[in-house]
């Protein structure tokens, strides 16, 4: 079964500022030897070759949000997030792939001590990389019963997924719901009626 | 004619202009900070080296569910549109946009376009909205991130499709003293997550007969995750054959004690 890779060595992430791209995160990670079997570190890969015993170095970069406008913003760490969300996906989707759990484990492990690594065909990592969103999700206690907010002197609304509505709905269902509501109230401060 | 100002081009503030610019007589202005509609829709896109392929992440919602018939009936426009269609999958009211979320907020932007006298304004920095009582008119002053030039624009109508347009917070556009009905709480907050967006390639398939999972919640997660999601399983997307793409969600706490690292600005939500 997956092998949570050891962190022998992590540098901390250096920052360049390039013209006109804001801050690029810059870091070195280093594993102390390739997480056997399920795992073997591939794509942007430095210094080693996938599956050899010399430790793993991979590159991250990132860059900072605000600056360059839309992209989402970095993690104060995100080598070290990466990693462990990383070993945290990769275990789950092995479990989820053999959800016969004692025979599959006790045959990884025989497999495992003989070196053989064939028949589980583990999935090579590509791409990986970790970013915060911070406003995921209107934290339950603070989204609103209301689903829109209106100003009918002013003709101005308000409406977003925190405005949630008597249900309680969540995500992209509140967010919709609450501006067709908006829409449904403002049209006959318009004129154009419903 | 009766011109209406939306600020924010994720899904709430586009259906809401979406619906203001379909009724006859209004023309409608969208204002957006980012390059292209996004809100929770928003997709990423990786270039994977060793498949000369691109592919696409859905990196916030990863599919909607719906429990409201208003909600349904809304997606089945979408889905008439070829926008989105069911996740099976996810359960039995679930749905996902095609070929990616993305496709929800460019086909509503289309459909505000496309509107005589309507516009998306993208790389908009909205900085202030200000209620003029003698011409009955929203006066918003914005900068368009691309060459700095500062612009002013009038409407009939205003629309807020964000709740930091109104909180203090360096991004507010209208203060609190002129809020009036529109006063929100402030103890309104967000919790975050941390999301990995994850390609693997899997040279074979798996050995198990059973299907490999597509969608796992908490507690059947190692922490830190709440989430994952296997985005490759959706309707509509065409990855390369071998390659799986999964998109994981870290759980609120853990993302609580990692900021991101800022320079005192909230992030874009």
């Amino acid at each position: 079964m997956f092998k949570r890779p050891s962190l022998a060595r992590l540098s901390s992430p250096k920052q360049a500022l390039l013209p006109g791209r804001g801050w690029l995160w810059t870091a070195l990670h280093a594993l102390e030897e390739p997480p056997s079997c399920v795992a073997p570190f591939q794509g942007r890969c430095h210094g080693c070759e996938a599956g050899s015993k010399s430790p793993i170095l991979r590159r991250f970069n990132t860059t900072q949000a605000h600056l360059k406008g839309d992209d989402p913003p970095d993690l104060d760490d995100p080598p070290a997030v990466t990693a462990e969300l990383q070993a945290a996906a990769l275990s789950a989707i092995a479990a989820a792939a053999a959800p016969a759990a004692a025979p599959a484990a006790a045959a990884a492990a025989e497999a495992e001590a003989e070196g053989a690594c064939k028949e589980a065909a583990p999935p090579a990592v590509l791409h990986a990389q970790a970013f915060a969103w911070d406003h995921a999700q209107p934290t339950a206690a603070s989204a609103l019963p209301a689903s829109h907010l209106l100003d009918a002197a002013r003709r101005a609304g308000v409406c977003g997924d925190f405005l949630s509505g008597a249900e309680g709905h969540r995500g992209v269902e509140a967010a919709a719901l609450s501006g067709l509501a908006l829409a449904r109230a403002m049209l006959p401060l318009l004129g154009a009626g419903t | 004619m009766p011109r209406v100002g939306v600020i924010g081009a994720g899904i709430s503030g586009l259906l809401c202009a979406q619906r203001l610019a379909s009724a006859p007589g209004l023309t409608v202005t969208v204002f957006e900070w980012g390059r292209g509609p996004g809100g929770r829709t928003a997709r990423r896109r990786v270039t994977l080296p060793e498949h000369g392929g691109e592919v696409s992440f859905d990196h916030a919602a990863p599919f909607f569910t719906a429990t409201s018939a208003d909600f349904r009936s809304v997606l089945q426009e979408w889905e008439q549109a070829g926008a989105a269609a069911r996740w099976p999958l996810a359960g039995e009211d679930a749905w996902v946009g095609v070929p990616s979320n993305h496709a929800i907020c460019r086909l509503l932007s289309e459909q505000v376009a496309a509107q005589a006298g309507s516009a998306l304004l993208y790389g908009r920095h909205v900085r202030s909205a200000r209620h003029d009582a003698a011409s009955s008119e929203w006066v918003v002053r914005a900068t368009n991130r691309a060459d700095r030039a500062d612009e002013e624009h009038r409407f009939d109508a205003l629309v807020f499709s964000d709740k930091l347009l109104l909180l203090p917070n360096p991004y507010a556009v209208l203060p609190q003293a002129d809020w009036g009905p529109l006063a929100l709480p402030h103890a309104l907050s967000s919790a975050g997550t941390v999301v990995l967006m994850l390609a693997l390639r899997r040279p074979s398939p798996p050995p198990s007969a059973a299907p490999l999972a597509a969608v796992l919640r908490a507690p059947a997660l190692p922490p830190p995750l709440a989430l994952l999601v296997r985005d490759s399983a959706k309707p509509g997307r065409q990855p390369p054959e071998d390659v799986e793409l999964w998109v994981a969600h870290s759980s609120a706490e853990y993302a609580a004690a990692r900021p991101a690292c800022s320079n005192g600005l909230p992030s874009r939500g």
